[in-house]
């Protein structure tokens, strides 16, 4: 989201609450939703860290201060949601082999899933295969696009560390795809 | 082996949305994220059923209507009544007469 794109939503709240807030909304549902999908990967699991992930953006933002990216600050919450569900399923892990129940003969946990695209379904088991640190950072730069300052802002990280996460990243998924072609 | 290319999947994922996921989930946001009416505090709660109660009271007492099988009933009596309700009779009757201009009036 460029910068100038966030001013416009931040004066707009700052005007009418509510209607700025509508702005925020229709502007990051989308990109924030499949980023916490991709980690997620249950459909139901993404709606309810997407809700919460709004809910603590709107009862926040009087405190957001405009120096930061409005855009990492959204990711963040959504990403720290995320990982909460993540951890509160610890001991009922969903992968897309549980989805992709033709691998495993497992039931489909999620209808939302296109199990026809064979490459893409394997390239993100092969995401889901990486340590979470190096997941976000793929993730965060393949298919959201920030920079790595931004990344490091929304993993609480240093950009270094981001994007040597994001290499290492990337070897792995090209050796797991080569590997299962 | 062929070495893969990012570029032959770009940014495509298996994972898909309901139909009007998006929409619906926008409304769902909009209506949690609302103000809720803010609830009195406790010490203006007590002293409206107080008032109330003592309004309601005094208005029967006077009109003559408040009967019993016939009797007339005291102030007395009907606030010790009003004070044996439970909570949400209590509720109940302060909506009904809380702001009722012509019991305000007496």
């Amino acid at each position: 989201m460029p910068a100038t794109a966030d001013k416009y939503i931040l004066d707009a709240i700052d005007r009418d609450p509510e209607t700025g807030f509508r702005i925020l909304l229709r502007s990051y549902k989308e990109p924030v939703y499949w980023h916490i999908r991709r980690i997620t990967v249950a459909h139901h699991d993404a709606e309810d860290a997407l809700q919460e992930t709004f809910l603590r953006v709107f009862r926040n933002i009087a405190a957001f201060k405009r120096d930061m990216s409005l855009a990492a600050w959204i990711f963040r919450i959504a990403t720290n949601e995320a990982l909460r569900i993540i951890d509160r399923r610890k001991d009922n892990d969903i992968s897309l082999d549980d989805i992709s129940g033709s691998d495993t003969g497992h039931p489909p946990a999620d209808d939302y899933f296109d199990y026809s695209d064979l490459e893409s379904v394997r390239l993100q088991k092969a995401i889901l295969s990486l340590p979470p640190k190096q997941q976000l950072a793929f993730n965060l730069r393949y298919y959201d696009e920030f920079d790595y300052d931004t990344i490091a802002r929304i993993t609480d990280s240093t950009p270094a560390a981001v994007k040597a996460n994001y290499h290492a990243a990337k070897e792995k998924i090209i050796n797991f795809m080569n590997s299962h072609d | 082996m062929d070495n893969f290319d990012f570029n032959r999947i770009g940014k495509k994922t298996p994972y898909r949305v309901p139909d009007d996921f998006f929409d619906r989930i926008e409304q769902s946001i909009l209506s949690a994220a609302a103000p809720r009416p803010r609830r009195r505090s406790l010490l203006k709660y007590a002293a409206g059923i107080t008032a109330t109660a003592a309004t309601v009271s005094l208005l029967l007492t006077v009109s003559g209507k408040a009967t019993i099988d016939g009797n007339r009933v005291g102030g007395t009596e009907l606030a010790q009544a009003f004070d044996s309700l439970s909570d949400s009779d209590r509720d109940c009757l302060l909506e009904i007469y809380q702001d009722d201009i012509f019991i305000n009036q007496l």
